[in-house]
Order: C-alpha cells, then structure tokens, then sequence
C-alpha cells in the first residue's frame, strides 16, 4: 500500500515528462515492427506502408495512455484554466462579479466581527455568565436607562447581600479647551 | 490460428508474468506473449500501452527511458515486490477461475 503511494507521488512528479515520452515509446515500438517484418523478408518499403497504416492506432493508444494517466488532479487543472479563460474572455461580467462578491465578503466580514466580539465572545470576566446589569427605574419615566443615582448605588453596594459584588460604570463629557474655541467630548467610561 | 481476444485484467496477469523472465520494452512484451502463447494470443499497441502505464500507475511496474542500440530511446518496465505479489495473487485467482470454468463446461 505504501508503495502505490510512493508510485502515485512518483507519478505525479513525472507526468509531464512522461506524456512527451509516449510519443518516443510509441515510435520505438512501430520501428521494432518495421524490423521484425523486414527480418521476415518483407520490403522495407512494404514495411514501412505497413507501419504508416498502422499510425492511426498509434494516435489512438496516445490517446488511451493519456486517459490513463490522467487523475483527478488533472481535471480538476483543465477545468480551473478553462474557467480562467472564459472569464477572461467576458470582462464586463468578471468585473461586476468579483465587485459583488468583494463587497459581500466584506461587509458581512465587518459585519460579524463586530457581533462575535460583542455578542459572541464572553465577557473578559470569569463566569461571566453570572453578570447582570442594575439600574434604578422611575414610574414616571417610560425609558430604561439603566441607571443609578451615584449615592444609591453606594448604599446598594454596601448593604446589599446578594450580590458577590457591585460596581457601577460612569459615563461624563468633558471640556476640553484649546486656543480659544471650548469643546465637550466624550470620555472614556469610568469603573 | 484463431487470435483471442484479452480482457484487461488477464493482459495484466500476461504481462507481469512475462516480466518476470527479466525487465522489457513495449514491443518485446508483445513478442514475447506472442511467442510464448505460440502465437495463441496477441497483445495490439492499443491495449498494451495503456496496460502498462495502468500498472505503473498502480505501483506493479517501474519504469525507466533507456537509450538502446542505434540510440533510440526505449522504454523498459521492470517488475516491483507489490507487482510480484500482485502476479501471485491473480495467477491463483485465474488457476480458480479456470478451474471452474472447466467443471462446468465438463459436467453433464
């Protein structure tokens, strides 16, 4: 078993080579012929009409020993390179099809990076599937912020025993000021 | 004589016997399975070439481009231990085979 391995790779190495090599293989073969017909006595002349007859087998054995030869890599070869050429052949086509799929690719590309790191990926905390969010709600408001007075979270943090632990987020602008012109940016969360 | 006709796997049994009296080319296989049949049976170019690149392929045969007399270039194949085995294999596969085939055709 290993050795048609060794033979398939061997094989493979040598293909090209070889299909130059039937021809010579062949040719050997019909001159042995034309011999053996004029060691019987026959014409060389006569031996050789004999021969050419016989040329068209000739093309048709190439023919076989090629199929032969040929594996699934060569296919599957043939067929890249046909595909190649006919997409050369049809530039308009090639042009709108390769923008189509580079833009495909790319936006779900960006698309899920965002959600795997997001969504997808854990948070970088251990358990982290024990982590919940607290924030106050008011009756009167209809939104769900998700917020928490500073000084109610202080209380919550220190009295509370449900929790293994509380710690609260703090969004702020800033002022910046430079020559003259004032700006507020947003800053960075605070833990 | 009537010339019969060989089917792919008995061209491969023929040929790895006939190899086994020593590394050959092409044409001198023909010959030979010419010869030793007693002109019973024929190998044409067609079949034999393919067979013998089939048997390469397989890993039975080897074979190598030698420069014989008058410089031309022959390929010769040569027998491997896997194409040894193989040839012991089918020669009791077809001595089975015959075997059969001549029960039946004696019985009754």
């Amino acid at each position: 078993m290993f050795a048609r391995l060794v033979a398939f790779v061997r094989g493979i190495a040598r293909r090209r080579r070889i299909s130059a090599e039937v021809d010579d293989e062949l040719r050997f073969h019909v001159e042995q012929e034309i011999e053996a017909h004029v060691a019987r006595g026959v014409s060389r002349g006569e031996a050789r009409r004999m021969a050419l007859r016989d040329l068209g087998g000739m093309t048709q054995t190439r023919e076989a020993v090629r199929d032969v030869r040929t594996i699934w890599l060569d296919l599957l070869w043939r067929d890249a390179r046909h595909a190649v050429r006919s997409l050369r052949a049809t530039p308009a086509f090639t042009t709108v099809a390769l923008m189509v799929l580079t833009l495909s690719i790319g936006a779900t590309t960006a698309i899920f990076s965002v959600v795997d790191a997001v969504i997808l990926r854990a948070l970088p905390f251990g358990e982290s599937d024990r982590l919940v969010a607290l924030g106050e709600f008011s009756k009167n408001s209809p939104i769900d912020s998700m917020r928490v007075a500073p000084q109610n979270f202080l209380d919550w943090r220190d009295r509370q025993d449900v929790f293994t632990g509380l710690a609260a987020v703090g969004y702020a602008a800033i002022s910046l000021k430079r020559q003259g012109a004032r700006s507020r940016k947003p800053c960075a969360p605070s833990v | 004589m009537p010339k019969t006709d060989l089917l792919q796997g008995t061209l491969d049994l023929l040929i790895l016997k006939i190899l086994t009296l020593g590394p050959n080319h092409g044409w001198g296989i023909a010959n030979r399975i010419r010869q030793i049949s007693r002109e019973g049976l024929e190998a044409s170019q067609g079949s034999l070439y393919p067979a013998l690149h089939r048997l390469e392929l397989r890993g039975d045969v080897e074979s190598e481009m030698t420069a014989s007399e008058n410089n031309r270039r022959a390929r010769v194949y040569k027998l491997t231990p896997a194409g040894r085995r193989r040839l012991a294999e089918e020669t009791a596969s077809w001595e089975q085979f015959a075997l059969s085939m001549k029960r039946i055709l004696q019985a009754g």
